[in-house]
C-alpha cells in the first residue's frame, strides 16, 4: 500500500522518533511503515488516521 | 490486555536481562570452583549447581518470549520472522549433529558436551537470519 505518513509527519515536524513515541511504536516501524516495507495492522492504522485528524483513506492508498 | 508502549517494552526487557546475565557469568565461574573445593560433595551438589548455572540461561528464554508479545507488531514481525527458520535450522543441525555422534563420525573432547553449543547456534543464526531479511529488498 501507499501512504503519505512521510508528509504528514514532515508537516507537523515530527522526526520519526516523535511519531513513534506519540504512536508507542518503534522507530523502526515508523521508517517501515514511510518506505512501504512494513503495512500496519487495522488498529495502528486507525491510530495513525486518528493522530493526524484525518480519514484512513487520506493516509493509506491502495497500490495501483 | 492493553498492548505497552515498545519503550516500556524494551525497558522491561533489559531491567532483567543484564542482571541475570551477570548472575549467571558469576555462576559460570563459582559453579566449578566449588564443585573442586567443596569435599565432601552432597549426592545433590553437583545438580544444583548445575540447576542454578542454567536458570539465567532459561529466564533469558522466557524474556525473549516476553519481549516478542509485548513490543511492536513490526518489531514482532521482523522477530518472529528470524527466530523461526533459526530454530528450525538449530534443530535440524542439532539432530544431524546427534547421529553423527551416534554414527562415531564427529567426538568432541572430554567433559564437552554438544549440549552446549545448541544455544550459541539458535542466536548466531537468528541474528545472521535476521540480517539477511533485512538485506533482502522486500
Amino acid at each position: 500500500m501507499k501512504n503519505t505518513l512521510k508528509e504528514l509527519r514532515k508537516d507537523r515536524g515530527w522526526s520519526q522518533g516523535d511519531l513513534a513515541d506519540q504512536l508507542s511504536v518503534s522507530r523502526q516501524s515508523v521508517n517501515a511503515i514511510e518506505t512501504g516495507r512494513y503495512d500496519p495492522s487495522l488498529p495502528l492504522a486507525f491510530k495513525i488516521a486518528r493522530l493526524f485528524g484525518c480519514g484512513i483513506e487520506d493516509v493509506f492508498q491502495e497500490d495501483d | 490486555m492493553e498492548q505497552i508502549s515498545y519503550k516500556q517494552a524494551q525497558r522491561r526487557y533489559i531491567r532483567i536481562f543484564w542482571p541475570v546475565m551477570a548472575v549467571y557469568i558469576v555462576t559460570c565461574f563459582a559453579g566449578p570452583t566449588l564443585i573442586g573445593f567443596v569435599e565432601p560433595q552432597p549426592m545433590w551438589f553437583k545438580p544444583v549447581i548445575a540447576i542454578l548455572t542454567a536458570t539465567p540461561v532459561a529466564i533469558v528464554f522466557w524474556l525473549l518470549l516476553r519481549n516478542v508479545r509485548e513490543t511492536d507488531e513490526y518489531v514482532r514481525s521482523q522477530m518472529v520472522s528470524a527466530i523461526l527458520p533459526a530454530a528450525a535450522i538449530t534443530l535440524a543441525l542439532t539432530t544431524l549433529w546427534g547421529f553423527m555422534e551416534m554414527y562415531g563420525v564427529v567426538t568432541l573432547p572430554e567433559r564437552v558436551s554438544a549440549m552446549f553449543f545448541v544455544s550459541p547456534t539458535f542466536f548466531a543464526l537468528w541474528s545472521i537470519i535476521h540480517c539477511i531479511n533485512n538485506a533482502r529488498p522486500q
